[in-house]
């Protein structure tokens, strides 16, 4: 999991493969790192090839865990079977998405 | 042709049968519909499967079988566990657009019900045995 701060957003590029087993290597630090900022953090998905529930629960945790502290958690960079994923379970109605890294640093800045 | 592999249905088992879709995925001619299905069953289903169809007194193993035939992919998973046909679960409520309040349960299965074109379950009550095939075409 490489983070890695862009002005006041920090960037977490989430890894390849976010099954059961992915989920479990990642979910401590991620909870630790996103509560600790305190601020607005950006999931860049874009090298993420699978997700499915407890992908999903995990992030879901994480933006109910920053949104009290003030901040948020936002995604980017989808490939179509996740955004498929998303749409199916909207949870797209849950989290602001944006096409790609770029776009989501920019709208955290408007 | 067919790949087959049983396993033990405890967690380590889970990694283990995520590296053989590897292998599945590297012979089977599959889409990535259907390799995504293939992991969504074996992340949805088998974990279940380790979750509530066995308890620690009864752990047995879990079968998986794909095969792929005129682009059809099958997978068929097998357990002597807990009966439990996930065609009978209800869809999770999905309508909650707010975060704080929003039920996460179900979603599993909801995927697999959805990626899939058909499920079918079966309980052999002599044998004991569960299984339950997934089809999914090109």
């Amino acid at each position: 999991m490489n983070v890695e701060h862009i002005d006041d957003v920090m960037v977490i590029e989430l890894p390849a493969r976010l099954d059961a087993v992915g989920v479990a290597a990642i979910e401590k630090n991620l909870a630790e790192t996103v509560t600790a900022h305190k601020g607005k953090v950006l999931a860049d998905m874009s090298q993420v090839h699978f997700v499915a529930s407890l992908a999903l629960r995990m992030l879901l945790t994480n933006l109910k865990a920053v949104q009290p502290l003030g901040g948020d958690l936002r995604l980017s960079g989808m490939q179509p079977q996740i955004a498929e994923i998303f749409r199916k379970s909207r949870f797209d109605t849950l989290f602001k998405i944006y096409p790609d890294r770029e776009s989501a640093l920019v709208a955290y800045q408007s | 042709m067919q790949q087959s592999i049983e396993v033990l249905a405890d967690w380590d088992s889970i990694a283990t049968l995520m590296a053989f879709t590897d292998s599945v995925e590297s012979c089977l001619p599959l889409t990535a519909d259907q390799s995504y299905l293939l992991r969504l069953v074996i992340e949805e289903i088998a974990t279940n499967v380790v979750k509530y169809g066995y308890t620690d007194a009864n752990r047995d193993v879990i079968q998986l079988a794909c095969s792929c035939e005129d682009g059809t992919l099958r997978i068929h998973i097998r357990d002597r566990g807990e009966s439990f046909d996930p065609r009978d679960h209800p869809d999770p409520d999905l309508s909650d657009a707010d975060a704080a309040s929003r039920n996460v349960g179900g979603l599993g299965l909801f995927f697999v019900r959805e990626f899939a074109d058909d499920l079918s379950y079966h309980h052999d009550a002599s044998s004991g045995w569960n299984e339950l095939t997934v089809i999914k075409g090109r």
